[in-house]
């Protein structure tokens, strides 16, 4: 008889699995207060080792409208100091005040191994923007304020056709660029307008197939001889093997000479924004932790970073939490995590960074550190999505961060997105921003400017040419 | 018509089971891959048989075990969640959670089965 499994009993079925999943599309939105992952000790939720369906929010990029722009606290104007660029990242300023802003996207060379590279792939280039036809991108433009007013007289492409390229460093008569797969010297005198010859290698990168953290940051050591670039990982939690991330989700220090390396510093998952503390001359960075932990997992975070220096990805985050998704174990390399500095709330995605000593900005923002925050896709609500200020005592963060320049979420849109922030030759700060297109000038409100420019490469520029100066007898 | 599909998850998620259980024994990370491929292809086989089913369901041919066909679609369920499981990074992504879920869709293969034949055997004697 049929009569024992009746259409009913099917339907019963379905409807259990509706239950069954209904907690899945609710697992969050539960008000996690951002904040109270803002700073050295956060709070850190229990991890979702299994995580069904990892929440996802992402933002459809619209760009910027005329005369729309982000907004700045009272005491700052904000204007757009170059637009119509093809996704600037990183912004640097030479000592004659020339800004270089790198403009680059990622390679797309990654093999696609499961399922789920795919459903990702496809997702995840609507946070993109553009679709049709996009300018053509990974090149370096040179942009001249010559009367020092904090607009842009005039505009160059200095370098085209680079592979992916994200930090750069000047020093010697030379311009130092960090693509994707290597650190590349340009003999490049200040003022130039355009680059002929061709670079020397001075180091080769990590680079394809898989790629997966591409942007690779460069910043010139305090006595100029040593580069330090950072090398993300290749993967989220080492889940392409460990053999793939040889050397990676680390920092690099290069000998300028040699071009010799050695890892200065592991265990950083996706390090960006390399900074020397001005009066320190302690190495700082941003990283992007792991995601698919759950919405308020794991903070993205600054940290000093010390020589030798191991800050636990994979095996662990946040100083001694264990991700059980890697294995095997490896609790030498637990105890032996260093816990960072200063955490930034989950996912936001921080990826440059700057020292605001020494600016023409308002005393508030006197002694501390400008993050750019790119923004969060693992997550139910957006966070990130602005640059926030980090007051610092004694060359050490001290205090909540704030929020200096939003505005680049609209509802479920985004206008723009800011990565990499620098200050200009008039002492203004600057923040690429890759989906707005744009390159954003946020100045002193009272018209204040420093008396000279300084390069983004800070003292050890002038000091090392001194230095030279010296050895040369001229 | 639809025999022909069925085997096909049948054939893909059994292979799942053992693919698991080599990541497992080897944590090598081939065989993660391979057991998310199987169990891809064998929900889009075993989603392919439904269509047929249903197909078949408004055409009104033939008789429909709702036993058989309750199973069956619980196979798929497990199978999804045994996805979404496996779409996980690294170690976590197949133990425990979706060796046992592999585990159980196999079993409920064997359910499957072991009711069709039987509610075949009352219904149509020969």
């Amino acid at each position: 008889m049929t009569g024992t499994f009746l259409p009913r009993t099917f339907a019963a079925a379905i409807g259990g699995v509706a239950m069954l999943a209904a907690p899945l599309a609710a697992q969050d939105g539960d008000g996690f207060d951002v904040s109270s992952q803002i700073g050295p000790d956060p709070v850190l939720p229990a991890p979702d080792f299994v995580n069904l369906l990892p929440s996802m929010k992402i933002a459809n990029v619209v760009g910027w409208q005329e005369g729309e722009t982000p907004q700045v606290p009272e005491g700052l104007v904000v204007t757009a100091y170059a637009t119509d660029l093809a996704n600037p990242r990183t912004v640097h300023t030479l000592p004659n005040g020339d800004v270089l802003v790198v403009q680059s996207r990622g390679p797309d060379s990654a093999p696609k191994s499961r399922p789920k590279d795919f459903i990702r792939g496809w997702i995840m280039s609507m946070s993109k923007g553009g679709g049709g036809a996009q300018k053509e991108s990974n090149l370096i433009t040179l942009l001249r304020d010559s009367d020092r007013d904090g607009t842009v007289d005039d505009r160059f492409d200095l370098l085209t056709g680079l592979a992916s390229p994200f930090g750069v460093a000047w020093i010697d008569d030379t311009l130092y660029v960090a693509a994707t797969d290597g650190v590349l010297a340009y003999p490049y005198t200040l003022g130039q307008t355009e680059i002929t010859g061709e670079p020397a290698v001075l180091t080769p990168l990590p680079g394809g197939p898989i790629n997966h953290h591409w942007t690779k940051d460069l910043a010139l050591g305090p006595d100029g001889t040593k580069l330090y670039a950072s090398v993300g990982s290749n993967s989220n939690i080492a889940e392409n093997g460990l053999e793939a991330e040889k050397r990676r989700a680390a920092i690099w220090e290069i000998d300028r000479a040699t071009g010799a390396s050695r890892v200065y510093a592991s265990g950083l998952r996706n390090p960006n924004g390399l900074t020397f503390h001005p009066e320190t001359g302690t190495l700082f960075t941003v990283v992007n932790e792991r995601d698919e932990l759950g919405p308020d997992l794991v903070p993205d975070y600054m940290t000093s970073v010390q020589d030798g220096g191991f800050y636990g990805w994979p095996w662990s985050y946040f100083g001694e939490h264990v991700d059980a998704r890697v294995h095997p174990e490896r609790p030498d390399m637990v105890s032996a995590a260093i816990m960072p500095d200063y955490a930034l709330s989950s996912h936001v995605a921080a990826l440059g960074m700057t020292f605001s000593n020494g600016s023409a900005l308002p005393e508030e923002y006197a002694n501390g550190a400008f993050i750019g925050e790119h923004g969060s896709w693992n997550r139910d609500a957006f966070n990130g999505y602005k640059v926030v200020y980090v007051p610092f005592e004694n060359g050490e963060p001290a205090g909540m961060a704030q929020d200096v320049v939003t505005g680049f979420i609209d509802g479920d849109d985004a206008r723009g997105r800011p990565v990499g922030v620098g200050l200009d030759g008039t002492g203004a700060l600057l923040v690429a921003d890759d989906a707005g297109n744009t390159v954003w000038r946020v100045a002193n409100a009272d018209g204040a400017i420093i008396e000279a420019p300084v390069g983004s490469d800070g003292g050890q520029v002038e000091a090392a040419g001194e230095q030279g100066a010296g050895q040369g007898g001229d | 018509m639809q025999a022909a599909l069925v085997s096909f998850p049948i054939a893909c998620f059994t292979l799942a089971l053992l693919t698991d259980l080599a990541y497992w024994a080897t944590a090598h990370l081939m065989w993660h891959n391979f057991s998310s491929w199987l169990i891809f292809a064998g929900l889009i086989g075993g989603g392919l048989a439904a269509l047929a089913w249903i197909v078949r369901l408004i055409a009104s041919r033939g008789r429909i075990i709702w036993a058989v066909a309750t199973v069956n679609l619980l196979v798929l369920v497990a199978a999804v969640f045994n996805s979404l499981v496996h779409a996980g990074d690294g170690w976590t992504g197949v133990v425990p959670w979706g060796i046992a879920l592999s585990a159980l869709t196999v079993l409920l293969m064997l359910a499957s089965a072991l009711v069709g034949g039987t509610a075949t055997r009352r219904q149509d004697p020969r």
